[in-house]
């Protein structure tokens, strides 16, 4: 059945794309299963191919069910993009006010690397509401869908925002200090935030959603290190990572319902 | 035969359902399953399946997990859950209640039939 591959990856790949990889691999199993049959019925390779693809109907059609179904949000996604809006303006707020004596390049800084490290904690955030649900066993397809989707827009803002207010400190250390970096603490922990979310933004199209949810928590207590170990706020720290150590464990646990393994 | 649609899409969400009653399944074993109990006269899409079986699965009547299967991918397996079972127990009383009112008329209508 090898000659069947390539035919099975052009399905695959014809189907909407707005729907889940989860759902895609579903569908696909299914296919296989009927091609199998109409194999063991008799048929040829390609003629069991054309019969089950006829069974499954046209790939487009097939996945649009899921698409149009599948566009709930999540609540935890929902609460998680109104935080970043309203903490946006508070610090615009915040942040213009310091402008007068700090000057305006230090105020951009301040205000780009606080969204950026707010929206990548809003992430870990979620990866842990993703894994007590999933320990509870009451995850869906639709559940993941929103989270991985609400995961990769919170990253991605995180990401822009970190990477200028990284440069935006170092054109201001520049001026200030007289260099544009020296690998101090809160510049090395600028740049571990940005591979963080950037390793977090590569994998996470491919690996299942509990894999991208682990490293989120993961990202977050890189964040919170980076954040506070400078500031010399341990409290707050040691807060943060208690949680986050917390949400690693029931990651890490087996979901409540008889083998669910996701 | 042809079957009505409105019959078939009502009829899919009890079907599934008691189908997982009997035990965990996957998507392509459960409409075989269905074709082999009515002798192949309900013929569901193949793909009109999977929306119901998620819509079951997001109102928690069902619980989906993975699994390895034998060729090695993985395949998404079904369980019933608790809201499920209250919820086609509510459906078989439904179905009772329209089966027993057919059936007295065609009894006495369709007597020697």
């Amino acid at each position: 059945m090898q000659q069947l591959e390539p035919k099975f990856a052009a399905w695959r790949r014809a189907l909407n794309p707005a729907i889940t990889e989860a759902a895609a691999e579903e569908l696909e199993s299914h296919l296989r299963a009927v091609v199998d049959e109409q194999i063991a019925a008799g048929k040829s390779p390609d003629e069991a191919f054309t019969l089950a693809v006829q069974r499954l109907g046209n790939p487009a059609d097939v996945s649009r069910e899921f698409a149009k179904a599948r566009s709930q949000t999540w609540l935890p996604v929902k609460l998680a993009l109104v935080a970043v809006v309203i903490i946006s303006l508070a610090l615009g707020i915040i942040v213009l006010n310091i402008t007068e004596t700090r000057g305006l390049l230090l105020a951009a800084h301040t205000f780009a690397i606080s969204v950026g490290y707010l929206s990548g904690l809003l992430v870990g955030g979620l990866g842990i509401c993703f894994a007590l649900q999933r320990w509870l066993g009451q995850t869906s397809l639709a559940i993941e869908a929103s989270a991985t989707r609400g995961a990769a827009l919170l990253a991605k803002l995180a990401l822009v925002m970190t990477i200028l207010g990284v440069l935006l400190g170092a054109i201001w250390a520049q001026g200030a200090w007289g260099r544009l970096w020296a690998w101090d603490g809160k510049e090395t922990g600028g740049a571990s935030v940005i591979f963080a979310l950037a390793i977090f933004l590569a994998c996470h199209n491919r690996p299942s959603t509990r894999a991208a949810m682990i490293q989120a928590i993961i990202g977050n207590i890189i964040i919170s290190l980076a954040w506070f170990a400078p500031a010399k706020s341990f409290v707050i720290l040691t807060a943060l990572l208690l949680i986050h150590a917390v949400g690693l464990v029931v990651a890490a646990l087996p979901a409540r319902s008889k083998a669910f393994a996701n | 035969m042809k079957l009505d649609k409105q019959l078939v899409a009502a009829s899919s969400a009890p079907l599934v359902l008691s189908v997982l009653a009997e035990g965990d399944s996957y998507g392509y074993a459960i409409i075989q399953r269905v074709r082999e109990l009515s002798d192949g006269e309900i013929q569901w899409t193949d793909g009109m399946l999977y929306p119901v079986l998620h819509w079951l699965e997001e109102n928690g009547f069902v619980k989906g997990r993975w699994e390895k299967s034998e060729s090695g991918r993985r395949r998404r397996y079904y369980a019933l859950a608790n809201k499920g079972r209250k919820f086609l127990d509510e459906q078989r009383a439904q179905w009772k209640v329209v089966h027993g009112a057919l059936n007295k008329l065609w009894r006495t209508q369709y007597a020697t039939a």
